[in-house]
């Protein structure tokens, strides 16, 4: 087993978003991390969903910044990703637990095989996609 | 206890296979016409069909057109995966009982090796990680209950292992050759902590039932199977967007459990054996906690020690399951269960002694489930 990680920053990645998650990857071209936040209950909410998914209604919903800060609720290595991946793994995938409480799901870069541990301290690395939008992703703080 | 009053008269399936070459429809035909006969029934006696698709679209009409059946009262295309299967059959019962149909085909047909389905993902937020498959996401979850209950590979591999024992047993299973703890350990890794092993098998094939009522059914050809009760597609945010952290380690069991045992007025400890939607290892040991079987966190442990096999405690995926037989989504499971209980095994070690109970399962999110009983 490779110990070696690979960053899959050579990967193209193609976006093909909802439009109600437009205001997301506008974002990203700041660097800024924006989350879907549920007035009514108070709480956050990812992946981007067309309504709050405490409340069922789409008025409870606005977008908050967060800082990224969080830490490593799972995580996979991916040693055989689909077609778009293929001969850039192995990788990792975590899902990060916000300190807002919402689990984010996104690559784990800068960080050997061994590091890993679940409760490690992530902040974001952003990755430019070359159009001035970046792709959001983890590494450890 | 409670009874849905309807039972299932017939099964069928194709032969499962990796390279069909055969339509997707042509697979459903086929494995609906055996059905049928099994029954003891002629296609013009079916006036209902209820099946489910992904990927592949399937639809009724071409079915009923590919078995000359002349005319239906009800029919029903269900868009979607795994956890529909004891879905359609829960819904099927409702249909009967409604009035809609008296003679309802189920079914469920997949080129699901041979028709390779796009994998650039959808408009999501987790295709541009490189997180497409159905494998990496239960890997998240497997490796956080590995994390948070200690769960072992050791104990994932012994799910694979005693599944495999099964399909040895069972000429319509696509992997026989027996494998050991070792080689399930020296299986590549796919996705942490999944190995080749721990994963269902991509199928070409189809596999049918015929649901009826129990009073129609007594008439028919073999002994029937009654269906004590179901639950279709129960939901909740379990797994990835679950809202406490257990429920990230759950799957829709969840949620179709506590219908299920309420429903039946039944108990975990009652099935004499179940055949649980297999599509990882792990998705056996989130559901076993799930229903009841045993405690939150406790189900790797609950699979050591033969407990599974055929002569434990609860035999589980007595044909091989998806891991070993062929993935139907559920539909070959369901199969299993009505051989069993219709005791077509008697006499050899493939029996599970004194069937008269058992349970099918649907995963992942929602849940769907039956529970079957010999007639």
């Amino acid at each position: 087993m490779n110990a070696e990680l690979n960053d899959t920053l050579a990967v193209a990645r193609v976006l093909k978003p909802y439009s109600f998650s437009l205001p997301f990857w506008d974002a990203t071209r700041e660097k800024k991390l924006l989350i879907q936040y549920c007035r009514a209950s108070g709480r956050y909410q990812h992946p981007v969903r067309p309504t709050s998914i405490y409340t069922g209604r789409r008025s409870d919903l606005e977008w908050r910044e967060v800082s990224g800060r969080g830490t490593l609720y799972s995580w996979t290595i991916a040693d055989r990703g689909p077609p778009a991946f293929r001969g850039h793994e192995p990788y990792a995938v975590a899902s990060v637990m916000l300190e807002e409480g919402a689990l984010f799901i996104a690559n784990l870069v800068h960080c050997s095989r061994d590091a890993l541990l679940e409760g490690m301290k992530l902040v974001p690395s952003w990755h430019p996609l070359g159009d001035g939008r970046h792709l959001p992703m983890f590494q450890p703080a | 206890m409670t009874d849905t009053n309807c039972a299932i008269a017939g099964i069928g399936e194709t032969a499962y296979v990796r390279g069909a070459g055969a339509s997707t429809v042509r697979l459903a035909a086929e494995c609906s016409l055996r059905a049928i006969r099994d029954a003891g029934l002629v296609p013009a006696d079916i006036d209902g069909i209820i099946l489910y698709w992904l990927f592949e679209p399937l639809d009724a009409v071409d079915v009923a057109m590919s078995l000359g059946i002349p005319r239906l009262s009800w029919m029903l295309n269900v868009a979607g995966g795994g956890n529909n299967g004891a879905g359609v059959v829960t819904t099927a019962t409702a249909a009967i009982n409604a009035g809609l149909a008296t003679n309802v085909l189920c079914l469920h047909a997949v080129n699901r090796f041979s028709a390779r389905p796009d994998r650039s993902g959808g408009p999501n937020l987790l295709a541009p990680f490189g997180q497409i498959a159905a494998p990496q996401m239960f890997a998240l979850w497997a490796q956080r209950h590995m994390h948070e209950y200690g769960t072992t590979a050791e104990q994932l591999g012994e799910i694979a292992v005693t599944f495999r024992r099964h399909a040895g047993m069972n000429e319509r299973a696509l992997m026989r050759k027996p494998i050991t703890l070792e080689d399930y350990l020296a299986s590549p890794m796919i996705t942490t902590p999944f190995r080749l092993l721990d994963c269902c098998l991509e199928t070409d094939g189809g596999a049918a039932c015929v649901v009826t009522s129990t009073a129609r059914a007594k008439d028919l050809r073999h002994r029937p199977v009654h269906i004590l009760g179901g639950v279709c597609n129960a939901w909740g945010p379990a797994a990835n967007e679950g809202r406490t952290a257990d429920e990230y380690t759950s799957l829709g069991s969840r949620y179709a459990g506590p219908r299920l045992w309420e429903g039946t007025g039944l108990r975990p400890q009652d099935m004499d054996f179940a055949q649980l939607y297999d599509c990882f290892t792990y998705s056996v040991i989130a559901q076993l906690e799930d229903l009841g079987f045993c405690g939150k966190g406790e189900g790797g442990a609950y699979v050591e020690g033969g407990r599974i096999g055929m002569q434990g405690e609860l035999p589980l995926n007595t044909s091989g399951g998806h891991l070993s037989e062929g993935y139907v989504r559920t539909m070959n499971l369901l199969n299993e269960a009505v051989r069993q209980l219709r005791r077509d095994y008697a006499g050899t070690p493939r029996q599970v002694r004194d069937a008269q109970l058992g349970l099918v399962t649907s995963a992942p999110n929602p849940g769907s489930a039956v529970i079957l009983a010999r007639g």
